[in-house]
């Protein structure tokens, strides 16, 4: 019964608006979201999990492990990114990053003894995480359909080739499997999520309360977010063009004036 | 003979050469002037609206945080404070608006303000809400760029006392119309705060099927299970 129920939903798809309505066929192609019956579903299923599994479990790490030590926690496993980092900011052609996170690779192993302090910021080398989606986004490759992962939450085609290509790549695996410990992987992945949960508890609240419709919220950041990492938009000196459209005249007087906002929209409308 | 006539031919040459130059100087002289007179003083409105938005920001700041994280006011005092700071200085009407999206004009002005007044209500116990954990942040500003003389991006920086938590970059996209000021959006990590809010709209009014209907039916049971909690 379950599994024709799964089966039903694998085969839905999003309907397609009606053709003759530019806006909507236009709004549609943008969402790009053909899946989007089985992504909501098994969202669903990520959230009941997140609900019985995950956020008690991030609750108890907040509870029960000190401070500094989540801390310590939170710059080992970000000692661990690095070399994927470095490896992505190369494919990047970006050498200074490359050389950047070699750096923050080096100090942080040191003088942060084996990644435990996060020495490499108050030097001056701030975490800026490069993976080979942005890789593949910066050499020209589409992101493609949304898609929804069990488990490993949002994410699009190029992201999860990305995913996989990063597993392969990270010395870290190739450690753990030649020294089959392959429990090493699993409890990095475990303790990562973990820490990620623990510092996104008050952030996925605040979410989940104040959004209509948290997927397609979550949709939305989503793609913000991986915009932003691509264009390096957080330490770049680039500014990210303001999101309201140039058309878009800021409209000072507001409710007092009703009658400038009925001439922005007749002039919109034209 | 020859010996003039090239003397003469090169004068002629050195003529023309001269009234080249004095040509090339008289347009870089327009060209400075014009430069002077519309590019001057743009450029120094660009600069001026960098430095009021950054002030207009750092106030924003100072005041929501007086309004809304003195414990010993009563909470809906502090929801009533900061609704009239929220109104004076966000541009409510127009972020609501580019929120829509194209289902604005298909609405009546009935529905429209309707939907602006559940907006605004929304919008405020969010903020209020989310300044319940204020637990000592401050604000950073790290540095403002117009791209015309009345907008500008406030770039800053929220500083989190837990060591633990790295600061998180907001930017504040502030518009300016006459002596007035308001914000128009937030962008937090990259992410803004009107488009996400569109995107979240626009999946209401897909679903539903019904407009903007459907939408104010969604905000007002939003609001309600709010009130509830």
């Amino acid at each position: 019964m379950a599994s024709f129920a799964l089966v039903g939903s694998l085969g839905a798809c999003a309907s397609a608006p009606d053709p003759s309505d530019v806006e909507a066929v236009e709004e549609y192609e943008r969402i790009n979201d053909p899946f989007e019956p089985l992504n909501r579903t098994i969202f669903e299923a990520n959230l009941a999990l997140d609900l019985v599994v995950l956020e008690p479990a991030a609750r108890a790490y907040r509870w029960g492990v000190p401070e500094v030590l989540r801390v310590s926690v939170a710059n080992v496993l970000n000692l661990l990114t690095q070399p994927v980092n470095a490896l992505n900011a190369l494919l990047q052609g970006d050498l200074k990053h490359a050389g950047h996170t070699v750096g923050r690779f080096v100090v942080n192993a040191t003088f942060g003894v084996a990644g435990l302090a996060d020495v490499a910021t108050e030097m001056g080398l701030p975490n800026r995480p490069e993976d080979f989606g942005q890789t593949l986004a910066v050499w020209g490759v589409e992101d493609g359909p949304y898609l929804m992962l069990p488990l490993m939450g949002p994410s699009n085609p190029r992201d999860g080739v990305g995913r996989i290509a990063d597993y392969f790549a990270d010395p870290f695996n190739h450690w753990a499997d030649n020294t089959r410990r392959n429990y090493a992987v699993w409890t990095r992945t475990g303790v990562d999520t973990l820490k990620f949960r623990e510092q996104n508890l008050e952030l996925i609240d605040d979410l989940q309360n104040s959004s209509l419709d948290f997927y397609a919220t979550v949709r939305s950041l989503y793609r913000q977010r991986r915009g932003a990492a691509i264009s390096n938009g957080d330490n770049s000196d680039r500014v990210p063009a303001p999101s309201i459209g140039m058309d878009f005249e800021p409209l000072v007087s507001d409710r007092a004036g009703k009658a400038s906002l009925d001439e922005q929209v007749s002039s919109t409308q034209q | 003979m020859n010996k003039f006539r090239q003397r003469s031919n090169n004068s002629k040459f050195l003529g023309i050469q001269a009234r080249g130059f004095a040509a090339t100087v008289a347009i870089a002289m327009v060209m400075a002037a014009t430069a002077i007179f519309f590019a001057g003083p743009a450029r120094a409105d660009m600069a001026a609206m960098e430095s009021s938005s950054t002030q207009f920001v750092e106030a924003l700041a100072t005041d929501a945080l007086s309004a809304l994280t003195d414990p010993e006011i009563p909470r809906d005092i502090r929801v009533k404070q900061f609704r009239v700071l929220f109104n004076e200085r966000f541009a409510v009407t127009t972020i609501g608006r580019f929120v829509l999206g194209r289902h604005w004009k298909d609405a009546t002005k009935e529905e429209q303000d309707e939907y602006l007044a559940l907006f605004e209500t929304l919008m405020v116990r969010t903020y209020v809400d989310r300044f319940e954990q204020y637990s000592g942040e401050t604000l950073e500003m790290v540095r403002a760029v117009a791209d015309k003389d009345t907008r500008a991006t406030v770039q800053t920086k929220l500083i989190r006392p837990d060591i633990s938590k790295p600061p998180v970059r907001m930017d504040w996209v502030i518009g300016a119309k006459g002596d007035e000021m308001k914000v128009i959006d937030v962008a937090v990590e990259g992410t803004s705060m009107a488009q996400t809010l569109r995107a979240d709209f626009a999946s209401i009014i897909r679903q539903k099927g019904t407009g903007l209907t459907g939408l104010i039916e969604a905000l007002k049971d939003k609001l309600k299970s709010i009130e509830a909690s």
